[in-house]
Order: structure tokens, then sequence, then C-alpha cells
């Protein structure tokens, strides 16, 4: 991990120690754990009663109920979990946009999102949407596959992130040699009941909805975090995209010729505003929620407000 | 094709090429990378309906731009075009010298060169008229003026190149006084623009030279003339198109031929020379040229006369180096004979120059009878004559052409008359008498040196002792054609000119020094001169081309030297009844040997006549009562041998002052419209409602 991005990486999980994840609509949970869960289960936490059912533990009958009210009842308990959360990380050659420190604010946002997880004490794990087609980063089918970050369990310090896909072909070394490379690659093996978070641009093609239903199968909690630079979200304050441009691809290196004024921009816009809508409705059907930050924004005060209003992080 | 007046207007096309870049840069794509394409397809699609719809919008206005512009430039330059039924007006001079036959490195002559050169300035201007001035010694018209290419042709054919000068700007001056003002002047020449060819040697010239020099010395090194820009040429030529067309090149020449007949037997001095500097370093190297010596021996059954080579010797020539060769004819094989002399050198630029011939000089003595009593004088006389080598001392003074005598007259108070019988000259001594106390003078003396007697005498330092009475002065210089030397008032030497002329001295020889000076085989030797001079036939036979010389028909007493083929009672008939010399050009000089012309007469008054030749070339002259005679005319000039400052280019355009001429119509406003039309269609195509009414855009 480069200079840049370590100390992204820092500052970001300094700042997440500062917050709590915020809570979702079902709890996540794990067979065992510490945290009480929403559900019933065999913790000491009294709960509820309700009438037995046969199959009921019949440990869990509280006889003294019966005999003032001749009912059988049955005392519940809540339930132990310990949490946790997944992070999707979009590793694409456009998360990694030349002159924008969008890749600095994802691997931050991760961090401190990461921070947050530790200080409200939810198991984590890093995963890295996989770009399986050569040094190209596909997005579409297979930005379902990814690789778990090895050390994505611990602190992000620790992570040995091998970078975006723009930096693949600087990292295939440290691939080869087998010794920093995800643990699998392919389809993901997410936690069930446990939250999610994506972090990505999601400015690819594909069919937002398999995308989110599959990212939501058996998740308690799903969150996209949509990183965008400032020339993604608003060209018109970036430099350059006037008059005759040729645009690439930062992913696939196709060019195409444009040419920009204030109408072009507008319809840029609105094509974004239209693309983030399309994401935003299919996770609403999910369940879940898409938080868009501006890197440069995020970079220049670690401001989490947008988190905060979103409900996925909490001050303490 | 339409001429342009201000051709200088085509500077702005550098605006065109500026336009394009202008273009360039402005249509060039800046890069960006973006995240992805998908959201930017709409985008483009929209703004021009597409990529390829775009790439051809630019390159149409572009087109239309730089049509608009282009023909705004060529209407500044105000074109203009011949109007109907009219023709432009062109004087041309032709360099007739002869430099213009040296031959190219592409194999044509200078001159054809040059008629090709004239081909295509004219086919320049269209329809033309054309008027043609060779430039010689002296500018003459040539032929008619030509208005297509068959006249054109024509005249041009009659252009030789012959002369051993051009006189480009009298030619000039005479092209733009014929044509009148404002006439375009065309020029032809091999010569850079602004050079004028000078005139710096001769070659004819008569030969006093030594003879004891070697036999062939190297007389100087580089000494080819150089050519000088001429000034009031190249104020004539602000307005005149320039056309050189020569190349320089390696020539060989004779630069310099004399012959005189001393001593007996022919003298001929030659100077050969390697002209050509600035050419090439392969040429650098001396190079061996052979110099043949011919004479001509007339046949007698009329067929054309042979040549037999006298000498043969190679030499080598370094480039500007230039030989001398002496040809010595101890076996009298050219006495009488026409002489020619010929060099040559491998890849010699021009042959013209290669040849030059010698006629002979009238090789018979002067006939002198020294008749002085004075034992001195007659030997100092004596001593004199035959110093010069020109005359034979005869023993009868009616067998002499020249008699030198102290006979005073009878009469010692009536004036003297002239002794000299027709067709004899006397030179007579007027002696003080013994007793007689005369004064001397040291000078100075007034003398005509315009005279043919005094050329070269000098008179410094001479202490003359003469009579100085009144009474001697009437007495012995009474009636002189002219005086041709005096000390203060008392003449010393009169003239009496004639057929029977007479030059008296006013002498006392025992008390002055002139026998015993300088100036007095000069003086002798210029008298022999005169006297050889005025016998009859021509006064010269080896002259340049203008010069004249005296044609004198036979006396009517030739005094002993009978014509050959007449009697002195014959002469004496015939010279009142034969009044004119027939002189013909039987040959032709340089490549044109063979050039003859029919014979024509010229008259004679009092038996004589001045020709001046305005031709080269071999001229036999038939005088009454006198042998035939050769005249060789020509002109060696080492200025038109030497080619180093041939050049080719141009100079000038025939175009100048394009607007002043009204036979042209102006152009200029047609493209101004046409230049408008495409800026107006521009206009239309880049409307604003043409780009923002756009139905995808408005779909958009």
């Amino acid at each position: 991990m480069d200079k840049r991005l370590a100390s992204a990486v820092s500052v970001g999980y300094t700042r997440g120690l500062e917050c709590v994840l915020g809570r979702t609509g079902r709890t996540p949970a794990g067979t065992v754990g510490e945290k009480l869960g929403a559900q019933v289960g065999s913790s000491i936490e009294f709960m509820d009663f309700r009438e037995y059912a046969p199959g009921d533990d019949l440990r869990r009958i509280d006889w003294a109920a019966y005999a003032r009210s001749d009912r059988l009842m049955v005392r519940l308990y809540r339930e132990e979990v310990t949490p946790h959360v997944d992070f999707l990380i979009d590793r694409s050659a456009s998360m990694d946009l030349p002159n924008t420190p969008k890749a600095q604010a994802t691997l931050g946002m991760a961090a401190l999102l990461s921070g947050a997880a530790e200080n409200t004490r939810w198991s984590r794990r890093v995963y890295a949407l996989q770009a399986n087609q050569g040094n190209q980063t596909n997005h579409g089918d297979s930005a379902l596959a990814g690789f778990e970050i090895e050390g994505g369990d611990r602190e992000p310090a620790g992570w040995a992130w091998p970078g975006f896909a723009s930096e693949t072909a600087a990292t295939t070394t440290k691939k080869n040699t087998g010794q920093r490379v995800a643990h699998t690659t392919g389809k993901l093996q997410l936690k069930r009941r446990g939250l999610r978070v994506v972090l990505s641009d999601l400015l690819f093609e594909g069919d937002p909805e398999s995308m989110v239903s599959h990212w939501a199968d058996g998740a308690a909690g799903l969150w996209v975090v949509q990183v965008l630079a400032a020339q993604d979200a608003d060209p018109r304050a970036a430099a350059g995209f006037d008059g005759d441009v040729r645009l690439m691809d930062a992913e696939r290196g196709v060019l195409q010729e444009v040419r920009l004024d204030a109408a072009a921009l507008r319809r840029y816009r609105k094509a974004l505003a239209a693309h983030t809508a399309r994401w935003a409705h299919a996770l609403r059907r999910v369940d879940g929620q898409l938080v868009t930050v501006v890197a440069e924004e995020l970079m220049a005060n670690w401001n989490i407000q947008t988190l905060v209003r979103g409900g996925l992080l909490r001050a303490m | 094709m339409p001429l342009l007046a201000l051709p200088l207007a085509l500077a702005a096309l550098v605006a065109l090429p500026a336009l394009a870049v202008i273009y360039t840069l402005r249509t060039r794509y800046h890069r960006r990378t973006v995240s992805t394409l998908m959201l930017w397809s709409a985008v483009a699609q929209a703004t021009g309906g597409g990529r390829k719809k775009n790439r051809l919008q630019t390159p149409w206005v572009l087109l239309l731009e730089l049509l608009a512009l282009l023909l705004l430039i060529l209407a500044a330059t105000m074109p203009r075009w011949l109007a109907t039924g009219q023709r432009a007006a062109v004087m041309v001079v032709l360099d007739d010298s002869w430099s213009m036959q040296a031959l190219r490195r592409d194999g044509r002559s200078a001159q054809e060169a040059g008629a090709d050169a004239v081909r295509d300035e004219l086919a320049g201007l269209g329809r033309y008229t054309a008027g043609f001035v060779l430039a010689g010694v002296q500018p003459v018209r040539l032929g008619a003026a030509a208005r297509n290419t068959t006249e054109l042709t024509h005249t041009l054919s009659a252009w030789n190149a012959q002369s051993h000068t051009a006189d480009l700007a009298g030619a000039i001056a005479l092209a733009q006084e014929t044509g009148g003002a404002g006439v375009r002047v065309l020029v032809v020449t091999d010569q850079p623009w602004g050079i004028s060819k000078n005139e710096t040697s001769d070659a004819t010239s008569d030969a006093t030279e030594d003879t004891t020099q070697e036999e062939t010395e190297e007389a100087t090194a580089n000494t080819a003339p150089v050519s000088l820009p001429d000034k009031r040429l190249q104020k004539e030529l602000q307005e005149v198109r320039w056309r050189s067309v020569g190349e320089p090149a390696d020539n060989a020449a004779v630069v310099r031929a004399v012959r005189s007949f001393k001593t007996g037997r022919d003298v001929v001095m030659i100077e050969v020379s390697r002209l050509g500097l600035g050419v090439s370093s392969a040429t650098d190297s001396a190079r061996t040229a052979e110099l043949r010596i011919e004479a001509q021996h007339d046949s007698a059954d009329g067929t054309p006369p042979t040549w037999t080579v006298l000498t043969r010797q190679r030499i080598g020539l370094k480039p500007g180096q230039t030989q001398r060769v002496w040809f010595k004819d101890d076996t009298h094989a050219a006495t009488g004979r026409l002489l020619r002399i010929h060099i040559e050198m491998p890849d010699d630029a021009l042959a013209a120059d290669n040849t030059a011939w010698l006629a002979a000089e009238d090789a018979a003595p002067v006939r002198v009878a020294i008749l002085l009593a004075d034992k001195n004088l007659n030997a100092a006389v004596t001593d004199a004559i035959n110093a010069t080598g020109r005359a034979t001392v005869v023993n009868r003074a009616d067998d002499a052409e020249l008699v030198f005598t102290s006979e005073t007259s009878a009469s010692p108070a009536a004036p003297m008359k002239p002794i000299a019988q027709p067709g004899q000259w006397a030179v007579r001594f007027m002696q003080p008498a013994n007793d007689q106390n005369t004064p001397s003078f040291l000078g100075p003396c007034l003398m005509n040196s315009e005279h043919p007697v005094t050329a070269g005498v000098s008179l410094d330092g001479v202490v003359w002792s003469a009579s100085s009475t009144p009474e001697t002065h009437d007495q012995t210089m009474a009636g002189a054609d002219a005086i041709i030397a005096s000390a203060g008032d008392v003449p010393l030497v009169g003239w009496w000119g004639g057929d029977a002329a007479e030059l008296r001295i006013n002498i006392d020889p025992a008390r002055s020094t002139l026998m015993r000076g300088a100036a007095w085989p000069v003086l002798i030797h210029n008298v022999v001169q005169a006297r050889a001079s005025a016998r009859p036939g021509v006064s010269a036979v080896n002259v340049p081309p203008g010069v004249a010389i005296t044609l004198r028909a036979g006396a009517l007493k030739t005094l002993g030297q009978d014509a050959p083929n007449h009697s002195a009672d014959q002469a004496s008939d015939n010279a009142v009844e034969e009044s004119a010399a027939t002189i013909q050009r039987i040959a032709g000089l340089g490549v044109d040997t063979n050039t003859s012309a029919p014979p024509f007469k010229q008259n004679l008054h009092n038996a004589t006549a001045t020709w001046a030749p305005a031709h080269s070339g071999v001229y036999r002259v038939e005088l009454p009562h006198c042998s035939p005679q050769n005249v060789v005319v020509a002109w060696a000039n080492a200025t038109e041998s030497d080619l180093s400052n041939a050049s080719t280019g141009t100079h000038g355009d025939l175009n100048a002052n394009l607007l002043s001429r009204p036979e042209y119509r102006s152009l200029g406003w047609l493209l101004g419209l046409m230049a408008l039309s495409f800026l107006g269609l521009e206009a239309w195509l880049l409307r604003p409602e043409r780009h923002t009414a756009t139905p995808v855009e408005a779909a958009a």
C-alpha cells in the first residue's frame, strides 16, 4: 500500500474510532457472542413471556406463572450474538481515478467504518471485488466475484491490500508470490446475518437489482457507500471538461470524443442522477441504504455527516 | 492566364496554413480520463449528431474559410487579364556577342538557351507583340515585330551572336526609345544582372614589339579582364526583365595576335589565354592546348584556297593564365599570305575565339633618296633610315618615294616651293648659312602631337638651333599646311600635305642636339611610316571593326612602283575613269568562316576614300591600279572570351507596373465577390439555430 493510501487508511481508522456503527433493521447476529441480539436466544437477559407450545424447552416454563394463572407460560430470553460487518471494496480502476483522491477516500472510508466496527465491537471482514480478466477490471457479472483481503479482520493497517485494478500490474509480483493474496477468489462467501457495506462508485453497467439482491442475500443489512470523485459528481467544477474532449474510460481504455458545453454537462448530471436513482431504488427493495460521498470533500475534512444522517454511523 | 499586379500580396498565403493550424489546434481533443463512458455516450450523440457528422462539419467550414481567404489574397494581388484584342508590347534585347555561343553543361549554347528563354517569357505574356534589338558593337533593330511563335522563330534565326562586344546599355536605351514609354524590355544575355561588357583589349594594332624576346613566355597570370557593374546600366534596368542564360565554363582563346614585317620577314606575336575562372576545381589543373599557325595558298583554278601549317606547338595553360608565343617566319613561307592562328583545347566551351586571322602587310620597303651635302646630317639620316627596317636607300631621287634634301631655292628672297613630285614625299632641311648666327632653343617647344610625323616624339632636353628671322620664316614656311613644331614664334617644322607632301625642318644641325637624341629616330620612323601608309592600297590590313582605314588608288605616276599589270600610261588613263574601290567580304571569322557577301563599291574622292568596316571578316579590296589586298577585320576581346562571369538567373519582372497598363482588365472584383459568397455560405452553415435545434438535442 503506497503512502497516500496508507495515510488515508490511518486517518480514516482514527476517525472511525470516534464513532460507532448505527443500528440496522435486523440485528446482525452470530451463533454465539457477547452482544444481545434482537431475537430470542439463550442469554440470561429476560425478554418476554409467551404461552407454551409443543416443542419448547421445558426448562424455560415459568412454573410460578403456571401456579398463578394456571397457564403454561414460557420465559423468553434474548439471544447473545456477535455482530459482523463485511466490507466489499470495489477495487476496479475507476476507483483509482487519476488526479483524484478517489482511492484514498475509498480506503479511508473503509478504514473509518472498520474503526467504527471495532469501536462497536463488531467483527469485520474486508473483501475486494474481484478483477478477474487480466489487468482489466470489469464490472457486470464479475463484480460479484471477489476475494477476501488478508488481514481484513484486523485493523486496516494490517490489511494486505493488493491495490486497485490500476495497480494490478505493480502488484502482480506480489500476487505470484502467493504471500499476500486473498484466500479465496470467485463467488463471495459472505457471513449470513451480517451487515454488509459496499464501497463503490457504482459507475458500471449492469442490473442493480440482481447485484443488490446478491449482496443483500442473507444479510442483516446492506449499505452502499457510493464514492465519487468531484469530476464524476459534477464535471463543471473539474478542469478540462469544456470544448472538444477525448474521454478515456479508466477501466477499458476506450476513447470517446465529445464536445462539452453547459448543455452537455447538464445532460451528464441528469444521467448520473438517473443512474444513482436506479441503484437507490434497487436498494430500497432489499431494505438497503445508499449514501454518496465525494472524495474530495471527504478528504478535505473527513466530514462524515452524510453517513451519520444516513444512519450508518453514530457519533459517540 | 491572369497576371498579378501586386504579387507581393501572395505573402499573405502564409495565412492559409496558419488558419489550418488554428483549426487543428482548436479541434484537437484534449484527453480526460473518466470513471466510465456509460454516462457520456448520450452526451456525445446529442451534441453533434454523431461522431461522423462532427468530423465532416469542421473540414467543410475550414475549406470554405480557406477558399475565401485564398480568393481574398488573390484579389489583393490585383490579378489582371489581358483584354480581348489587346497584345502585350515587349522589346527584346538580344546579346549579340560571341560569348553567347559558349556551350553550357546541358550541351546547348547560351544563345539557344536564350532563344528558349525568349519563347518562355513571351509565352507567359499570352498575346504579345515583340520587337527585337541586337546588342552588338552598336545596337540595331532585328527584323520585324513578332506576334506569334512562327514569326518569333523566324526572327530569332537571324540572331547570330557574332559581335565582339555587346552594348547592352545602348540596346536597352534603343529598345525603350523604340517601344515608347512604359514598354516592357526583356534582356537576354549571358551576363548577370547589371553587368555590362567592357571593351578592354584590342588585338590587331600595329606591331612594334622587340623580336628579341623569347619564343614563348608567360605574359601575365590572372589577367582576365573583369566586368564591373555599370551604374548607368543599373539605373536603366529598374524596369527591365533580365534573363541570364550563360554558365561559367573553361575556355581557351586567342586574345591577341599581331603581325609585322620587319627585317624582311614576318613576325607574329600571339597571346593565348585560358579564361573561365570560377569553374569547378576539377579544371584548375593545367591543360594542354595545341596552337597552330597556317598560311593560305590561293589556287589558280578558282578552287577554294588551301592552308599550309607553318608551325604547330603544344602549350600548357592554367586557369587564368596567358601565354605569349612568337613566330618568326625565317623561311618566308608566310610572306604576303593570309595567316590563320588556331588553338584547340579539350572541353573548350567557346569556339568563336579560337581562331585569329592576320593579313599580310605591304612588305615593300620605302625607297628613300638621301641628298644631303652635310655629311653629319647625311649620316644621321642614313642611320635613322636603316634603323626603321622599313626603308631602303636608293641613289636616284626620281626613283625614290621619299627624298631627304637640303636644297633651297635659287633666290633667297623668293618663297620656296615644294620640290616633291606627285607621289613623292620630301623632307627638306632648311639649314641657315654658315655665317648666320642662329639662336638655340631649349624649349618649351609647341608641337602638334596629333600629326603622324610627331607621334611619340618628345623634344624635352633637345637643343634646337634654327633661323629666327622673319624673312626666313616667310621664305621657308610660307604656305605651309601646318606648323608642326615651333619654339615661341619661330617655326621649326612645317608640313605641306597632298600627293607630293613635304616636311620642312628649320634647323642648324651643327648647333642642335636633335640628331643625337631619342627623338630623332622616332621622327624619321614616323616619316617613313607615314610615307608607307600613303602608298596606294589600304592603310592597314588588320583592323578591328569600326576603325576607319584609308583606301588609295594608284597614282598617275607610280615613280618606279608600277602596279602589276598596269603601265604608267594606262594607270594615268584609268585613274580618271575608275573612281571606286571594290570591296567584298570573302570570309567570316569565328565559326562562320564560309560566310561571304557580294562585293560593293566604295567611291573614291581624289583617289582616296575612308572605309570603316562594321563587321568582322576577311575582306578583299580592289583599288584602281593596285593589287588586290586582303583586309582582316577582327577583334579579339578577352572580356568576351572570359566566361567566368557568365551566369544563369533572372531579375526584374516583365509585368511590373501592371496597374498602369491599359490593355489589362482587373479580376479583383470577381475574386472578391466569390470570397464574399464563400463567407456567406459559411455564415449560413454556422448560423446559431442550426446547432441549437437539432432533434437529438430536443429529445434530450
